[in-house]
């Protein structure tokens, strides 16, 4: 218990910050929207006069008008994803290396605990920063909306499927992250890694939605919790998120029995 | 010149790294430019869109049936990845001494710091520069079976040497981030919060008129690559900016890190 009440102090000041960025994210992106509604409002008219197939080529077809609540807030959240995914891959590249890295392991695996139960406390301990995050998002999801939706209605449903999202999205990063550190000897710069990972699987998803095809989308977690498809269906596109979930098994099953047999580096 | 060497070295599997991330992010771009490449039904439909719409989907300029439409759109991503390389290349080179605590030993040698800093800022440089190449490559690669012609060899000349006069940008903040922060753990944030903080103000200044001054303040914004399509170059007050925070930014490594307490 000790070390999961450690753990989750030293997270304090780090949570308190990315928080501290995802509300303001939220809100400095929803403050558009009472402006963006009426230009949006006029583009879905000319849009309307094109026919299904002919968007759907464009790539248009899964866009949500971005004159509703839902339609504009699809676009907000692509942008919380990319920062919370940054978040989680560092706490997941961070938690196991950085006794390591900072050279307290000697301190650390020298106490009376087995490294199983250090696995555990750590591990808990970071996932319950994710799950606070995953709160604030919802919070923040809420106030923004309802700060700046200027009297236009919104569907709950969908949006709490979302949210609902968000911790499976956390953990495919956390998880990535914690099993790249137990298959390398050293990491050095965390945040380099978690910064390749958050974004680089953007960029790929990013480019996915423009120019289309499945093919740039299969690895990507931004495609598999796509906050379009949520939205506009109500449900999590399943066939996708079990890649996720798949390699969200495989990863913790794999960081466990390595750590427990890891030649844990001193000095 | 041995510590170029060494940094050179030191930071050579990072580099091979993001080379085949980049290679293979362009290869499986282009593959998807087989739907687009020359199909006239696909260039209808485009033609057939309003004017406003296109420019609302930021396509508008950007014929995807062309190479240099195609181009166009992938030149932001591009500049995204490369500007992340450099900010984070930037921070480390100098924060990595304080963090491994090898500053100790590189800082006894009788060298003076700003050597050093010459040294590193050099080898930096060039790992940026190497970095554009090996993009340049892939390109070429990607596109080699489309048949290229003259002008987009020089569009795509042009949008690399945007990247690369991005990625000064980001690598002179990142290099006076870790000049000027004792920390390494809070350089580091800093660094991740200047690329993700300027990427989305980039988005954000699409969407208003009423923040239209934004795109002077994110260098994503600076060379947009369809402005590079339409004007057949670059604006100059850009440049002018670009320059300006990379003297400013370099003069400031160079002022502030041999004045410093080193952290060890």
């Amino acid at each position: 218990m000790n070390i999961f009440k450690f753990e989750l102090r030293t997270y304090c000041k780090s949570f308190f910050l990315w928080s501290l960025g995802i509300v303001a994210l939220q809100i400095i992106m929803m403050l558009f929207y009472p402006t963006m509604a009426q230009d949006a409002q006029i583009m879905d008219l000319i849009l309307e006069n094109y026919p299904e197939e002919l968007l759907q080529a464009m790539g248009l077809g899964e866009q949500v008008s971005l004159a509703t609540v839902l339609g504009y807030y699809t676009f907000v959240f692509v942008f919380v994803q990319l920062i919370i995914g940054v978040q989680s891959a560092y706490y997941g590249f961070q938690f196991l290396s950085i006794e390591e890295r900072e050279h307290t392991a000697d301190f650390l695996f020298a106490k009376p605990v087995t490294r199983r139960r250090i696995l555990v406390e750590k591990y808990l301990a970071a996932l319950s920063i994710l799950v606070l995050t995953s709160f604030v998002v919802s919070g923040s999801t809420f106030l923004s909306i309802e700060l700046f939706r200027d009297g236009r209605g919104y569907e709950n449903g969908p949006l709490i499927m979302l949210l609902l999202s968000v911790p499976l999205f956390q953990l495919f990063f956390f998880s990535i992250g914690m099993v790249i550190t137990v298959s390398t000897k050293r990491i050095r710069g965390v945040i380099s890694y978690a910064l390749g990972f958050g974004f680089g699987l953007y960029v790929l998803n990013a480019f996915r939605s423009i120019v289309g095809g499945d093919l740039l989308g299969i690895v990507t977690p931004y495609y598999h919790f796509e906050p379009a498809y949520i939205l506009m269906e109500g449900s999590i596109p399943m066939e996708r998120a079990y890649v996720s979930i798949i390699i969200i098994i495989i990863t913790h099953v794999v960081t466990y029995f390595a750590y427990l047999k890891r030649n844990i580096r001193s000095q | 010149m041995n510590i170029f060497i060494r940094e050179m070295r030191d930071h050579l599997k990072g580099l091979i790294i993001w080379s085949v991330v980049v290679l293979a992010f362009m290869v499986m771009v282009f593959m998807e430019f087989q739907a687009y490449y020359n199909n006239p039904e696909m260039g209808e439909i485009l033609d057939t869109m309003p004017k406003g719409m296109l420019e609302a989907f930021g396509m508008y300029g950007a014929n995807l049936t062309t190479i240099n439409g195609y181009m166009s759109i992938v030149a932001l991503y591009l500049y995204i990845m490369l500007g992340i390389f450099a900010v984070l290349l930037g921070n480390n080179i100098i924060g990595k001494e304080e963090r491994d605590k090898t500053g100790e030993f590189l800082m006894s040698m009788p060298i003076k710091r700003y050597r050093v800093l010459i040294s590193k800022v050099g080898a930096a440089v060039l790992n940026c520069l190497l970095l554009t190449v090996v993009s340049g490559i892939g390109i070429a690669i990607a596109i080699y079976q489309y048949n290229p012609e003259r002008e987009n060899i020089e569009y795509i000349f042009q949008i690399l040497t945007a990247a690369f006069f991005i990625q000064m940008i980001f690598l002179s903040l990142g290099l006076f981030i870790a000049a000027s922060t004792r920390v390494f753990k809070k350089s580091s944030a800093l660094s991740v919060a200047l690329v993700v903080i300027t990427y989305i103000l980039s988005v954000i200044q699409s969407l208003s008129e009423s923040v239209d001054f934004l795109k002077y303040v994110t260098p994503f914004k600076y060379y947009q690559a369809s402005d590079i399509l339409q004007n057949k170059g670059f604006q100059s007050i850009y440049l002018g900016l670009t320059a300006m925070i990379v003297v400013i930014a370099t003069f400031g490594v160079f002022y502030v890190y041999p004045r410093r307490d080193l952290n060890l």
